[in-house]
């Protein structure tokens, strides 16, 4: 690219730059695409997939977490936070303790 | 190395009926037919490879879904690639970043095969450079420049004026041939106010 031929008017005619970016690699697809993809197109519209892990797994994690759904055991319990969050969550916040001046 | 004319490889019309009656061996087919171009098309556009599997996932899905009421108006690629690009738009609005990202993931690792040790400075400077481009005119460096679409066919899959398509590829052509330049001087290229042909 450092010889001086003249630039092509019409940017289509620029093989030289677009053969260039036509030879930067592609990188394959993941291994698992195929069925991935077959497994949501086989489920029917609407209904939701698991999200792939590390992107949207803990937010769908910590929902799915409180919902009756995941934890059949307890189907015929009212929901109630301090069966359905984590003791951390159920457990009553602290008091500050009040100014005290002697 | 250009693919002239996507078009030229459309996919059997028998298989495109399995599909369309939602024939998932059949649709399979299809993916693995269209894949490569279209995979090419959305890793330029998002700069990912792992953003280009999910983008590519929700694109093929939303293919499955749509392929009965297909109409035919278009051709099937141009409706596929309309379709990927959206979904990518899409995945980059999520990611705020329509401009394009300074924090490049690694170049994935070379194909087998003869490497010119010449064109590995050239070719790195081009994959910054594209990527440095504003999504819009990257996505006409890939239809037009690399899959040799004509300006009407890329308008289409864009949605934009066949002008539009031609300024954005004329303003991407300056700005890759100047990354190219080794001095520092401002190479003039010409806008290209030619006719927009088909």
């Amino acid at each position: 690219m450092t010889d001086r031929r003249p630039v092509p008017t019409d940017p289509r005619d620029d093989h030289e730059v677009w053969e260039l970016v036509a030879m930067l690699p592609v990188p394959a697809a993941a291994h698992d695409f195929l069925p991935r993809l077959q497994e949501r197109i086989a489920a029917p519209p609407g209904a939701t997939t698991l999200p792939p892990a590390g992107r949207l797994g803990r937010g769908a994690a910590r929902i799915g977490g409180c919902s009756p759904a995941s934890r059949p055991w307890l189907r015929q319990q009212p929901c109630s936070p301090s069966w359905c969050c984590p003791p951390s969550a159920a457990r009553p916040r602290r008091r500050r303790p009040t100014c005290w001046r002697p | 190395m250009t693919h002239r004319g996507v078009r030229d490889g459309e996919l059997a019309p028998s298989t495109l009926a399995a599909a369309r009656s939602g024939d998932q061996r059949a649709f399979a087919g299809l993916v693995e037919h269209y894949d490569p171009r279209l995979r090419a098309f959305a890793y330029h556009l998002l700069g990912d490879p792992h953003q280009t599997d999910d983008a590519l996932q929700d694109a093929y899905v939303k293919v499955f879904r749509g392929l009965p009421d297909f109409a035919g108006g278009s051709a099937l690629s141009t409706w596929l690639t309309r379709i990927t690009y959206t979904t990518c738009i899409d995945h980059l609005r999520r990611r705020g970043r329509l401009v394009p990202t300074l924090d490049l993931e690694p170049e994935p690792p070379l194909p087998q095969g003869p490497d010119p040790t010449d064109d590995l400075s050239s070719r790195g400077v081009v994959r910054e450079a594209l990527r440095r481009l504003p999504a819009e005119q990257r996505a006409v460096v890939v239809l037009v420049g690399v899959q040799g679409l004509d300006y009407r066919q890329a308008a289409e899959i864009l949605e934009v004026p066949s002008g539009t398509v031609a300024s954005r590829l004329s303003s991407a052509r300056r700005t890759l041939r100047n990354a190219l330049r080794e001095d520092d001087e401002p190479l003039v290229v010409a806008d290209s106010n030619e006719e927009v042909s088909s």
